[in-house]
């Protein structure tokens, strides 16, 4: 009866014990399991430290890399561009130079003595029908200001100076840009690229490397060390240059040293086009300024 | 509504508020890149022979992109495409417009086009286009109208047009040379004054040999060229009158006059004069033939050149106990030695953008082109040989042109001497070339 009970009851004790043993082992493999992950992740943590911060490091540390320059303070820049200038560049603008000496006529229809040359009638020609190569970009949004049709006597003289300081030229943009040496700048930009997702340095990187190979730099020019030009370029989705703007369009009017410069950059761009950008972070690289710095290289 | 409840209200007001901005800020954010590095290389370019349209000259549509591309090329700072590998023909360049695709895909980057046309008076009017192929813009256009003859100076005025345009500096190929023609044996040697464009095309005699002559120089209008000449064997600075071909002394002086320069306003003659055994520098003015004595030393001072603001001087002089080179004032006051290498130093010149003067150094038996700062820092030496000597600056102050003399023949007992360019790199020499033998070459500034 005994023998019968025990037998009886083992299967019973023992399908019990079983399923807790089951149980337990459960228990304890998941625990193990977590225990496992647990440590890899400590572990890995201690080979490689963690990424997002090691990131921050080097950006941090290669703080040229990466600046970010937030909508309000560039749409209340006074020196912002206004949305106009982002557009392609006007024919008049790629218009020839005036000639240098122009003789007003040369009638004779002998042959030119070559001991006193003669000089010929110069003409300046106009660009022909030149479509541009890519559509002006969209009107920027963030630059419109509605402007309220009747403003209080006060805010109209503020308007005003408003409009006064649109007018002024762009060195104070590109100052502030260019402050990006300053480490409390950069600190700043590192936390704003922190907060969200960054450019890496080595993505950086990469488009340094495809723009140096696109870039020809003429041996011996001169005044290099004040050569340096920002353009602003627009990228599509598909990183390919939507348009190029020229942000210190005064001095390429006028110094034909800067002209040739920035004519050189902009061909740099369009000869890396489409660039080599990080496809999946679009919202940080759709606008990129881009500062050709020959001063080291000459 | 309770003082918690507004203030909670407002606490997700402002959190909205922040997130709304962080939003904005993000969203408009801009990469801002420094790109410090390029590639430094000549600058492609495609010089397509020009259109002739309507019964103009065939030849001279080859021949103008010929001589753009020999101008371009040899700055060292563009690299002209083969013809050869051109896709697109010029025909289809002026039915379709131009493909710019199709010169990408040869790695070009600029492109140059033209047309011909002989213009109801007969003469001819040459139009150019320069391209930039990446952006497809114009970068520059111009139209000219002359007689066919003077087709050469229409190419150089539009390979100047190219290389301001594309370089931003000002150009030199629409100027001239001259130099001392030299044909015969060492002791009998018939040293003549020439002309030609700074090609070497254009060569033209100005003098007939009949006397020695020495160290042109041009006077900044280019009407008239300063220079040493042996008349009767007695050494003097005359004038050459380019338009008129007239040559007279210039002034009557008791010692010989020698290493003459125009100053920069063409109003006065710098030049040395030897009195009672001792060279000092002095000024002549051109219209009142008034002269001033500006060194007043010891020891020899000679090769004076003004800076190109006229108001400094520099010259060698050995009153340091050595041959070296000094800069003063043109009033002769504040004279400080630049130079203090091992060796003497010869010829200064002031380069016409006014940051450099050129040289010859001459250093156990060698002898070498180089530039300094007026400052007397930075001196470089470009080129060396076993007589170089005598530069002078192209227009834009970028190019120096010397001459070369080499020992040639068995036993290297006869002398070729050529004239040769540099540029201040000092990596890209080039001879220019000569019917026969040249000397002491002077570059003319751009042509009026």
């Amino acid at each position: 009866m005994n023998a019968a009970a025990t037998i009886e009851k083992a299967p019973f004790i023992d399908r019990d014990d079983v399923r807790r043993a089951m149980r337990r082992a459960g228990e304890l493999k998941w625990g193990l399991l977590l225990s496992i992950l647990f440590h890899v992740g400590v572990v890995a943590v201690g080979f490689m430290g963690l990424p997002y911060l090691k990131r921050d490091t080097i950006v941090i540390q290669d703080s040229i890399a990466v600046t970010l320059v937030s909508a309000d303070s560039v749409s209340e820049n006074p020196q912002a561009p206004p949305p106009a200038k982002t557009q392609k560049r006007p024919p008049q603008n790629t218009a020839p130079e005036p000639p240098r000496r122009i003789m007003p006529t040369v009638a004779t229809d002998t042959p030119p003595s070559p001991l006193a040359p003669q000089r010929p009638e110069t003409q300046i020609i106009t660009p022909i029908d030149n479509p541009p190569l890519v559509a002006p970009p969209a009107r920027k949004p963030v630059f419109e200001k509605p402007v309220p049709e009747e403003a209080p006597p006060e805010q109209q003289q503020e308007n005003f100076q408003s409009l006064l300081r649109n007018l002024m030229p762009d060195e104070p943009q590109s100052q502030a840009s260019e402050t990006h040496d300053n480490p409390d700048e950069a600190q700043e930009s590192s936390f704003l690229t922190n907060f969200q997702q960054s450019v890496t340095a080595d993505e950086m990187g990469a488009l340094r490397s495809q723009l140096s190979g696109c870039w020809s730099v003429q041996a011996g020019a001169r005044f290099a060390e004040d050569l340096i030009v920002p353009l602003r370029i627009f990228v599509n989705r598909d990183r390919s240059v939507r348009n190029i703007e020229i942000m210190e369009r005064g001095r390429y009017n006028s110094d034909t040293f800067y002209r040739a410069a920035a004519d050189s950059a902009v061909r740099a761009i369009y000869r890396c086009n489409p660039l080599a950008l990080p496809a999946d972070k679009y919202d940080l690289w759709k606008t990129i300024v881009i500062r050709f710095d020959p001063s080291g290289m000459l | 509504m309770t003082a918690a409840n507004r203030k909670s209200g407002f606490r997700i007001f402002l959190m909205s508020f922040m997130l709304v901005m962080m939003n904005i800020s993000l969203a408009h954010a801009e990469l801002d890149l420094s790109l410090k590095s390029g590639t430094i290389e000549k600058l492609p370019i495609a010089i397509t022979t020009f259109f002739p349209e309507g019964g103009a000259d065939r030849e001279i549509a080859q021949d103008m992109p010929r001589v753009i591309n020999d101008n371009l090329e040899r700055t060292g700072l563009f690299e002209p495409m083969n013809p050869r590998a051109f896709i697109q023909s010029v025909d289809s360049i002026q039915k379709d417009g131009i493909r710019f695709a199709e010169w990408r895909a040869i790695n070009v980057q600029t492109l140059v086009t033209g047309v011909l046309q002989k213009s109801d008076d007969g003469r001819t009017r040459v139009e150019f286009r320069l391209w930039d192929v990446f952006s497809e813009q114009q970068l520059s256009g111009m139209a000219y109208t002359t007689t066919k003859d003077n087709w050469r100076r229409i190419a150089h005025i539009i390979s100047d047009d190219i290389y301001k345009r594309l370089t931003g500096e000002e150009s030199y190929f629409d100027s001239r040379i001259v130099y001392v023609s030299e044909t015969g044996p060492a002791n009998m040697r018939i040293k003549r004054l020439a002309i030609m464009d700074q090609d070497g095309a254009n060569h033209n005699y100005l003098t007939d040999g009949s006397t020695l002559v020495l160290t042109p120089r041009f006077s900044p209008n280019q009407q008239m060229i300063t220079y040493l000449a042996y008349y009767n064997n007695k050494p003097r600075v005359y004038l050459y009158d380019i338009d008129t071909g007239r040559q007279r002394v210039l002034g009557d002086f008791p010692g010989m006059t020698f290493s003459p320069r125009f100053s920069p306003d063409g109003r006065n003659v710098i030049m040395s004069m030897m009195r009672d055994g001792n060279s000092d520098i002095y000024i002549m003015d051109l219209s009142s033939k008034r002269v001033n004595q500006i060194t007043n030393h010891l020891a020899i001072d000679t090769s004076p050149s003004f800076s190109p603001d006229g108001k400094q001087v520099v010259f060698e002089s050995d009153r340091g106990g050595s041959q070296q080179l000094y800069v003063m004032d043109a009033t002769g006051a504040n004279p400080q030695r630049i130079t203090f290498g091992a060796g003497r130093y010869a010829n200064p010149v002031w380069s016409p953008r006014g940051d450099l003067i050129a040289f010859t150094r001459m250093f156990k038996g060698e002898f070498y082109i180089g530039v300094i700062r007026p400052d007397g820092s930075g001196e470089r030496l470009l080129t060396t040989a076993y007589h170089v000597e005598g530069p002078t600056w192209s227009p834009n102050g970028r190019v120096l042109a010397y001459f070369k003399e080499i020992p040639v023949g068995a036993g290297g007992n006869s002398r070729q001497t050529r004239v040769y360019t540099v540029d201040l790199t000092g990596f890209n020499e080039r001879r220019v070339p000569t019917p026969v033998d040249g000397s002491d070459p002077a570059w003319s500034p751009l042509n009026p």
